[in-house]
């Protein structure tokens, strides 16, 4: 373990003590977070490159440059705290927990993707992580929901937040700071400010730039998120004020080096020479590798073999995704209702396709709807056909009884069936589950 | 028996908070106010601050936080003071984004053709006579210039706008739609969100257009919702029961109108495990002339109109539908194959509407050929609800005009039915 003291990285605003400044940091903590923010931008650089050759379709917007947010923050939260964040959410959705390659299967819509194809960049879940949202700032209220639902079961867990200086204008998001601070819900909301709102600077879209004040009776906080320590003292300093005093606002300063997504070049509205400025002066990956070294924590050499063997790593991981076989056909009427009560979906021509229900393999671990909930509410004609059903066996029995002594076979076989699957077809165990095989290497 | 709507609905309520303790109720004024139509009256007393939630007046937010608590894995029902409160959750559409992109074009269309003329018009002059047009109209092209620079960027501008919009579609704000019906879907089948959306809907009294208008159209629209819309006590109490126990998000529209009125029930609507499923329409009276297919407040129209038609000796069956997505078409198909004649009946717009909806269902099915008569809909005047008494009243469907409707559906086999039935 060493010790260093951190500088020029807290502003705070209604706080008497802002995180500690001095932090320890241990080898294997260091290599981890760094081997997490080299495979990220290494995976970043494929799935850009993979767009550019039409592979990914649709939006695609790159971490690059920001990976420290995400990568400090991950290593001080519990595993009972969530996440919900935008739609820049491949980083956060590796770090809760999904392989790089169920990410890049997601980008290329084959069918081991961590939505099987259906969510694709914008849209990936895990276990307590509720997605990356195409809506700018629909996040927001849904965290403070989410924090809503650990304070209602007081679980102890804390909701995290995050949208972008774009979205820090919206007005739902004033809506959710003003009842998360009523009802004290643990959320720590986190403006990820990179600067740039799509093409437009903060100060061309916004009237305050301070962003952590801008909850205003909220208490905030402005972190340099380009440097992962400072971001991982800021959340481990959040994440205690949200347990004891409720909503905090903190604001990362941090900068993306590729364009909002991949139709902007990103070189329209700034100048190539701010965005090297950027990468020479204050990147995340570069600037913690070289605390590293001045710590004694590895050397030189040790980190060079480290990033060549991510590197290589991550190429052979999005490079197998590529071979997978799209998405089945059958896949377009999967999941649209937990519990579906229509008897067909209408295909483009007619009511010919059958609701499929496969959400109990996903994530790979079982995630049953609990029967109870299933059977609970009946559904469609069932209750007629109980009833009929049990009128009947009644019939039975009685004509059984008069004919005295004979079999009573005919009463025991008609007896009432409470079971129904509510119209959906099991599909069949979908070839395999999905999810924590692939990246084993598949001969 | 009796039961008004307002006990139904407070007493599914209370049972299903008592039930399970996932379930709370989230809303303005649903506390300590008790509702702003006393449906959720005497639940905070009873199950306090944590249960029952009054949140500030703003829909957007409130709607996303009930969304955003079912995801993490709690069935909260959430109350809009009413359905018309939900544009603010659902709304901002994207008409914004198409002008953008239009006016772009346009630009930039008007831009090039001006630029070609001047400048070959230009070139015919002699050199003199350039230098003295240029010295006179120095201002004026440089300001020519400067405008065309300026319609550039602004071209650009809004290229970029449209991109935008088009990036973050239907930018503004669609929790309901975007977040809870869609979540399922786009994640697999692994985030479900268990919510009710629930308040009163349609056209109330002397409100004006901003407060009456139905939702079930705009919201059955969506896959991935379940629409309901309850007429009577029975219906209410059974549907919201149903409702909260479903694992999908549920939008439950009731009517400001009925709350207050007894409804005949039968003993075992009162108890606990009284459940309406969903996705079943129920006969209300049977018949065997004319179809009457409705849902709501209209369901009380039709009832009103097929006793009038008994009067005239026309037996018409009034379907309740209940659940508006899905929609119960076996019933109705089953119902037209005995009547051969149908009329659907709604308080909300005719345009992409229910009725639109039932008609195109039928043309799609075998029954159509059991129609004798084209299948006629009855629907709320194509007009936002106007304030004053008569005008309001004439804006959606009276008895009188189902009857007339009905009549004339019928044509010429009205006094063959009459006959029939001496």
């Amino acid at each position: 373990c060493s010790c260093l003291t951190l500088e020029n990285t807290f502003k705070c605003y209604d706080l008497e003590n802002g995180p500690t400044m001095d932090v320890e940091l241990s080898r294997e903590d260091a290599l981890t977070m760094y081997t997490q923010m080299l495979e990220l931008r290494r995976f970043e650089t494929v799935a850009g490159n993979y767009y550019k050759e039409r592979k990914i379709r649709g939006f695609c917007h790159l971490y690059n440059g920001q990976e420290a947010v995400a990568v400090g923050m991950k290593q001080r939260l519990r595993s009972c705290d969530s996440v919900i964040t935008a739609y820049r959410c491949h980083a956060w959705t590796y770090l809760m927990g999904v392989s790089l390659y169920e990410i890049m299967a997601e980008l290329f819509g084959v069918r081991t993707g961590c939505s099987r194809g259906k969510g694709g960049s914008m849209h990936m879940y895990s276990d307590k992580f509720y997605g990356g949202n195409g809506i700018v700032g629909a996040q927001v209220p849904l965290g403070a929901g989410i924090g809503l639902a650990h304070s209602y079961r007081k679980d102890n867990g804390v909701s995290v937040v995050l949208y972008g200086d774009g979205a820090a204008n919206q007005g739902q998001i004033f809506e959710s700071f003003n009842m998360a601070k009523l009802w004290c819900l643990p959320c720590i909301f986190v403006c990820e400010n990179n600067h740039y709102g799509m093409g437009t600077h903060v100060k061309r879209a916004s009237a305050m730039t301070e962003f952590y004040m801008r909850g205003q009776y909220i208490p905030g906080l402005w972190v340099d998120g380009n440097q992962v320590l400072a971001v991982r003292s800021a959340t481990q300093f959040a994440v205690e004020h949200a347990l004891k005093h409720g909503p905090i606002v903190l604001e990362m300063s941090t900068y993306r080096y590729v364009g909002h997504s991949m139709s902007d070049p990103g070189t329209s509205y700034r100048s190539r020479e701010e965005v090297q400025a950027t990468r020479e002066k204050r990147d995340p990956i570069t600037s913690f590798r070289s605390q590293i070294i001045a710590l004694c924590l590895a050397d030189e050499e040790e980190l060079k073999a480290l990033d060549d063997k991510t590197r290589k790593q991550v190429d052979s991981i999005c490079k197998k995704a590529t071979t997978d076989r799209e998405v089945e056909l059958d896949e377009l009427h999967t999941d649209i209702y937990a519990k579906n009560v229509d008897g067909k979906i209408r295909g483009v021509s007619g009511f010919h396709l059958e609701h499929i229900k496969l959400a109990e393999v996903c994530f790979g671990k079982p995630k049953k709807t609990p029967a109870s909930e299933i059977n609970d509410v009946p559904v469609g004609a069932e209750i007629d056909v109980a009833k009929a059903k049990e009128r009947q066996a009644k019939q039975d029995a009685k004509k059984a009884k008069e004919a005295k002594g004979g079999n009573k076979k005919g009463a025991d076989a008609k007896q009432p069936k409470g079971e129904g699957d509510g119209g959906d077809k099991k599909a069949k165990p979908a070839a395999q589950p999905p999810t924590k095989a692939p990246p084993a290497p598949k001969k | 028996k009796q039961m008004t709507v307002r006990d139904a609905l407070n007493s599914a309520l209370d049972d299903e908070l008592a039930r399970d303790d996932r379930v709370f109720i989230l809303g303005e004024e649903v506390a300590q106010y008790d509702g702003a139509y006393k449906v959720s009256r005497g639940l905070w007393k009873k199950y306090g601050d944590k249960r029952v939630i009054d949140t500030p007046i703003t829909e957007m937010g409130f709607a996303g936080i009930a969304v955003g608590a079912a995801m993490a894995g709690l069935r909260p029902v959430c109350e809009f003071m009413t359905w018309n409160f939900s544009m603010q959750a659902i709304d901002h559409r994207s008409s914004r984004r198409g002008d953008c992109a239009a006016a772009g074009q346009e630009q930039v269309g008007q831009d090039g053709g001006r630029h070609a003329s001047s400048s070959s018009g230009r070139r015919k002059m002699k050199k003199h006579k350039l230098k003295k047009l240029r010295r006179k109209m120095k201002f004026e092209w440089a300001k020519v210039r400067q405008r065309r620079e300026m319609r550039k960027e602004k071209a650009f501008q809004a290229k970029l706008i449209s991109q935008i919009k088009q990036a973050k579609a239907f930018s503004a704000e669609q929790h309901i739609i975007n977040s809870a019906a869609k979540t399922f879907y786009m994640s697999a089948g692994a985030v479900n969100v268990p919510i009710v959306f629930r308040g009163p809907n349609g056209a109330a009294s002397g409100v004006a257009a901003q407060h009456s208008q139905c939702f079930a159209a705009w919201y059955a629209h969506c896959p991935g919702l379940k629409v309901l819309s309850p007429y009577d006590a029975e219906d209410a109490r059974g549907l919201l029961k149903s409702a909260i126990r479903d694992p999908d998000p549920v939008v439950f529209l009731e009517n400001e109108l009925v709350y207050g009125t007894a409804f005949p029930v039968a003993d075992n609507v009162a108890d606990k495990d009284f459940l309406v499923p969903i996705g079943k329409a129920k006969i209300m009276r049977p018949g065997k002339d004319i179809t009457l297919v409705a849902h709501s407040k209209a369901v009380e129209t039709s009832l009103l109109a097929a006793a009038e038609l008994a009067k005239k000796g026309i037996e018409a069956e009034v379907i309740n539908l209940r659940s508006i997505r899905p929609l119960d078409t076996a019933t109705i198909f089953a119902s037209v194959r005995k009547t051969h004649h149908l009329v659907t009946v709604e308080n909300g717009w005719p345009q992409h509407g229910v009725g639109a909806e039932i008609c195109a269902r039928i043309m799609e099915d075998q029954t159509f050929f059991e129609l004798d008569a084209p299948v006629w809909r009855c629907a709320g005047v194509d007009v936002p609800m106007p304030y004053a008494k008569t005008l309001e009243a004439h804006a959606l469907p009276r008895v009188q005009d189902l009857v007339e409707a009905t009549l004339k559906v019928l044509g010429g086999k009205v006094g063959k039915a009459a006959a029939a039935n001496k």
